[in-house]
């Protein structure tokens, strides 16, 4: 029975996709079976993230309506074999499933993997809703900016509201240079605010925006920091006690000798 | 280059911003209702303590170690022993 975890943030654009793509790259590569579902109906990303956009026939959408079985839309990952997408569906719009389906499509996931990570689009709307339907956990992305806080803050509280127990939080796009010259909130400070748990920090890192260029996942690479900083979040998630330490912004020494032994750089 | 701005940080104004934000959105008390709760609050506290400034009485909402949101009132009485 997999565990179900919905990536969600309330402000678009902070990085729920990258994140989603990136765990679940993270997770497989750990050896668990995990398939990752695009709840975003209508604005689907996931899939050029991940560079598997050319291999959709059929989508979420399809399986709800029945015009294909679940695992017929399942797709292979380039990378790990026991990664799958589940992509939503681009040529319609959300209200084309009801939370009740979304609910019944995620329980039939269950008995597919270990872990299915839903990645939830922007917004509170009944978007987000049906992504947090039938999650066991809420994972929240934020950056240290105020729009991206205050959206998770409300974000928090709705989780609270439909019974989602109190979500854990990913700092995303930390500068550990201007937090250092008190030019961005720390993560201190945004845990102060928010008041939830943290379960990762991950750094600005221009290598993000390249292997998503190239839809490949930056975790996959050994050799980065940043990757190494979503497995230790995965790990988290499988319940390992993986101590978060704070984030410097150069590469330690040892970091950068470990890097070169791990064939990268 | 501003050296003053520079040290004071732009971080602590987001944080401060936030705080203040956030109190209306989580209790939908927006900072006009908290001035008009002070003054009616204040007008109250006067029938029975004549002496008091009510210049000196603040009202915010703030968070408990449990994390809670409360409403906490200051009413300084000063020195006191008047009457």
């Amino acid at each position: 029975m997999a565990k179900v975890i919905t990536v969600t943030s309330g402000k678009g654009g902070v990085g729920k996709t990258t994140s989603t793509a990136n765990l679940g790259t993270a997770l497989a590569m750990l050896g668990y079976k995990v398939v990752v579902m695009d709840a975003d109906i209508g604005l689907r990303n996931l899939d050029v993230v991940m560079g598997l956009e050319n291999r959709i026939v059929y989508d979420l959408v399809d399986v709800i309506e029945g015009n294909c079985r679940l695992r017929q839309a399942l797709i292979k990952d380039k990378h790990q074999s026991e990664l799958y997408l589940l992509p939503a569906a681009q040529t319609k719009d959300k209200d084309a499933v009801s939370q009740e389906e979304i609910i019944e499509l995620v329980d039939q996931l269950r008995d597919e993997a270990d872990y299915v990570l839903i990645d939830s689009p922007a917004g509170i709307e009944s978007g987000f809703k049906n992504a947090i339907a039938g999650a066991d956990e809420v994972i929240i992305v934020t950056t240290p900016e105020v729009s991206a806080v205050r959206d998770a803050d409300r974000i928090i509280g709705l989780c609270e509201a439909y019974d989602k127990g109190q979500p854990r939080l990913i700092v995303n796009r930390l500068r550990p240079k201007m937090v250092k010259s008190g030019e961005m909130m720390s993560v201190d400070d945004v845990l102060q605010i928010l008041a939830i748990d943290l379960i990762g920090i991950i750094p600005e890192d221009e290598d993000v925006i390249t292997a998503t260029n190239k839809g490949e996942v930056l975790t996959l690479d050994k050799s980065s920091r940043t990757g190494r900083y979503y497995t230790d979040i995965a790990r988290r998630l499988a319940g390992e006690e993986v101590p978060i330490e704070p984030i410097e912004d150069n590469p330690t020494l040892f970091e950068r000798i470990s890097g070169i032994f791990r064939g990268g750089r | 280059m501003n050296f003053f701005r520079r040290s004071k940080g732009s971080a602590g104004v987001a944080r401060d911003r936030l705080l203040t934000v956030l109190v209306s959105d989580r209790v939908k008390l927006t900072p006009a209702m908290i001035d008009n709760l002070k003054r009616e609050l204040s007008e109250v506290i006067k029938r029975y303590l004549p002496n008091i400034d009510s210049n000196m009485i603040d009202i915010a909402v703030t968070q408990t170690e449990d994390n809670t949101d409360q409403l906490e009132t200051r009413i300084p009485l000063g020195r006191g022993r008047k009457a």
